[in-house]
């Protein structure tokens, strides 16, 4: 269905970039193009389950650690996007440690904690860390190349992964009270049980 | 012939794709941004018209990755212009951002934009920060090798993005980086970690007729080529950890120097101690003659190739944050700052515990002395400047019982404001008490009521009555939660104290939000008081205005 709809809007492709009149605007546009091709004609679009995408980040030494790596043994894992001086990030992982140990022993939850913070904060946030006595795992993506493999917009947003490795579930900002949902999920997955993504 | 060149690697890299989808289809994700404003008039608070009442910032990005292939694209348009406070060179609509790359053992390349950073960033940090309208990819080749497991070469050669252009400045750049570590992994270094690093980085831009500012008759001897060198050393011993580097640069004569000969340095340092419980930070700097650009010519926040961190505690709450904020003299500064963390121990609370932060900065210019001529001035090593900015404040936390939370915050200010906002070059000393109270309180499972309520208190400056910022301000602020999807929120900002009666200003605006999963659509109505929005290290001036805002994020 969903291709011949598209086929029916666009019977003229260039129709589109009548915006980018000249031609180098149109090769340009031609990578867009072939993205779209893509984008209708392949049956599985955004997927409710993916695999970790691989970007280069720093862990708490500065060494560089691909992220294709995050892995917990078949137990369910949290990734967390959060900043030094976001308040509702740090509104969330507080929320989420005072609960961590009994989840840990409950469901063998990790959560790892990727800050964003730039090199005007990524030297305090090892300090932070230890000086909240959260026990996360903790990497910074002080360019944001994890950020953008993820196409996360804004800080905080959380994504669920299962024992596979598969995400399975994103959510982005924080109120007080989210991380019940979010706790709900992880007990679903340590148990085994499917869960419908956004 | 370039953007034929990328127009047919496309093409091949949708074939390749296509092979590929017969065995594995890849994924497609992206997100998208829309933030839109109805304008209304409101000459009070300083308003500028909008003729055209409506307009918009939007983006879409799409990522395809397919095993170790990866490609992608963001479309952005700003209609019938960029939001106030954003460049108006934005306006107008594209695609300024596609690439594609792979990755194969080792070895992984990108051919289009991509962004980047050497280091701590000193002398390249190609980056984003959407909320500024921040945006300076390289556009051309990168690619990245990785030696025996633990060293890491980076090349990369581009021109950087120029709104919906590119600069006419060229960039190369290279980046090797060593970790002891993990060279030698089976080696036992006790607790000792060592990570060393060099780059280098030159831009390439054409030769320019630039009158000497000391004999018009002359032109200037500018240099074509442009290098800059950075070394730097990351080294760790149990809870400690050091982080240091220097960066040199040749003369590069720009419009920001005034094109003066002198070639530029910067240094920066950290060293930091985390233990259970208690975690310290020191920082320091010293930035000299360091603007570094893809344009000899621009100024702002174009094209930036380098970047100059501030030393300050970032804050987030409203007075602290945006009424004398602070912004980088990346041409000349000294600063350091010192920042502790530490919970109470159990015994020593109970239940709760206490978080406690106490921070310290200090930037000063540096002491400088004219030299009359074009090598523009010398300058002592140590010895501090003017002085430009001084913060100290101390914040605690403390949940008081399972359903209520609340966060406190003092902070002394003291800024040279024409200094730190480029308003002047005559010092306009202003020193103020800030103070801020944050209760969170849980009503019930899922209802969550926050309210904060913040001063600062200054002298009016009698000098200045045309100015809306001047005197003391209250602030308050009431959000209800419903979670997880709903929130409202109303603001006030009040000047109650300006020398001129008619700019004691109540700034009251209303959100309100939905969120689901990874979309969040918010709606708000009000007041925009003018000033400067910081968010990593970068500012822009957003001046005021009135009306209805939607905003619209999605992630899938």
């Amino acid at each position: 269905m969903c291709k011949i709809n598209a086929m029916k809007g666009f019977h003229d492709p260039f129709q589109l970039f009548k915006l980018v009149p000249d031609k180098a605007g149109i090769m340009k546009s031609l990578l867009f193009v072939a993205l779209g091709t893509l984008f209708f004609s392949t049956p599985i679009l955004a997927q409710d389950n993916y695999p970790i995408p691989n970007a280069e980040v720093q862990d708490l030494e500065g060494n560089t650690f691909q992220t294709e790596g995050l892995a917990n043994d078949g137990n369910p894992m949290i990734i967390s996007f959060w900043a030094t001086w976001c308040k509702p990030c740090i509104a969330e992982l507080s929320a989420i440690h005072d609960q961590y140990e009994d989840l840990q022993d409950e469901t063998g939850l990790k959560l790892v904690a990727v800050s964003i913070d730039d090199v005007r904060n990524v030297a305090k946030v090892a300090p932070f860390v230890y000086g909240r006595n959260w026990t996360y795992e903790v990497f910074c993506d002080p360019n944001g190349n994890f950020k953008r493999a993820l196409s996360v917009n804004t800080v905080p947003h959380t994504f669920l992964v299962n024992g596979e490795g598969q995400i399975v579930w994103q959510h982005n900002s924080y109120n007080p009270g989210d991380e019940e949902e979010l706790f709900d999920l992880v007990r679903k997955l340590a148990k085994g049980e499917a869960i419908k993504g956004h | 012939m370039r953007n034929i060149f990328f127009g047919v690697l496309a093409l091949a890299l949708t074939g390749a794709m296509h092979a590929q989808l017969l065995s594995s289809p890849g994924q497609i994700h992206g997100n998208v941004g829309i933030d839109a404003q109805y304008y209304t008039n409101d000459s009070l608070i300083g308003a500028p018209e909008v003729p055209e009442k409506f307009r918009m910032n939007a983006f879409l990005n799409l990522v395809y990755t397919n095993n170790n292939f990866r490609a992608g694209a963001r479309y952005e348009a700003y209609l019938p212009g960029p939001l106030l406070g954003f460049d108006p060179r934005f306006e107008g609509q594209g695609i300024p951002f596609r690439y594609a790359g792979y990755t194969l053992g080792d070895l992984d390349v990108t051919a289009g934009h991509f962004y980047e950073q050497f280091g701590n960033g000193l002398i390249l940090r190609a980056y984003e920060e959407r909320a500024l309208g921040f945006d300076n990819p390289l556009d051309g080749f990168r690619a990245k090798y990785t030696l025996f497991g633990g060293i890491r070469l980076t090349a990369l050669v581009g021109r950087q993005r120029y709104f919906f252009e590119m600069s006419d400045g060229v960039i190369k750049g290279f980046d090797a980086e060593a970790s002891l570590n993990q060279l030698f992994p089976n080696q036992d270094f006790g607790k000792f970690r060592l990570l060393l690093g060099g780059s280098f980085v030159s831009r390439y831009q054409g030769a320019q007729e630039i009158p000497n500012p000391d004999d018009p008759n002359k032109i200037l001897d500018i240099p074509l080529n442009v290098g800059s060198y950075a070394g730097r050393v990351n080294l760790g011993y149990g809870k400690f950890q050091m982080n240091g580097e220097f960066a040199w640069k040749i003369n590069d004569p720009n419009f920001t120097n005034q094109f003066i000969y002198r070639p530029g340095n910067a240094t920066y340092l950290s060293a930091s101690y985390a233990t259970k419980g208690l975690g310290i930070t020191l920082q320091g700097k010293r930035v000299e003659n360091f603007d570094f650009r893809s344009d000899r010519n621009e100024s702002g926040n174009a094209l930036l190739l380098n970047f100059i961190p501030m030393l300050n505690k970032q804050h987030t709450y409203t007075l602290p944050g945006t009424i004398y904020p602070y912004a980088v003299q990346a041409n000349g500064e000294l600063g350091w700052q010192a920042d502790v963390n530490f919970t109470t121990p159990k015994w020593f609370r109970g239940k709760y515990s206490t978080l406690i932060n106490l921070n310290f900065s200090m930037v000063n210019g540096l002491d400088t002395t004219r030299t009359g001529d074009r090598q523009g001035y010398t300058s002592a090593l140590f010895n501090p400047g003017r002085l430009y900015y001084l913060d100290g404040n101390l914040e605690i936390n403390q949940k008081i019982s399972k359903k209520l939370k609340l966060n406190l915050m003092y902070m002394y200010l003291w800024v040279d404001r024409n200094q730190t906002q480029g308003l002047g070059t005559s010092p306009r000393e202003i020193a103020s008490h800030i103070a801020v109270a944050d209760l969170t309180w849980k009503i019930a499972k899922r209802h969550t009521l926050r309210m904060e309520v913040q001063t600062l208190q200054t002298a009016q400056e009698l000098d200045q009555i045309g100015d809306r910022v001047n005197g003391s301000w209250l602030m308050g602020m009431i959000e209800y939660s419903l979670s997880p999807n709903f929130f409202v929120s109303v603001m006030d900002q009040w000047a109650y104290e300006n020398p001129v009666a008619d700019f004691q200003i109540h700034y009251i605006t209303t959100t309100v939000g939905y969120n689901s999963g990874a979309t969040r659509i918010a709606l708000s109505y009000g007041r925009q008081r003018e000033g400067i929005v910081c968010i990593g290290g970068v500012c822009r001036q957003v001046p005021a205005s009135n009306g209805l805002t939607l905003s619209l994020m999605s992630s899938f």
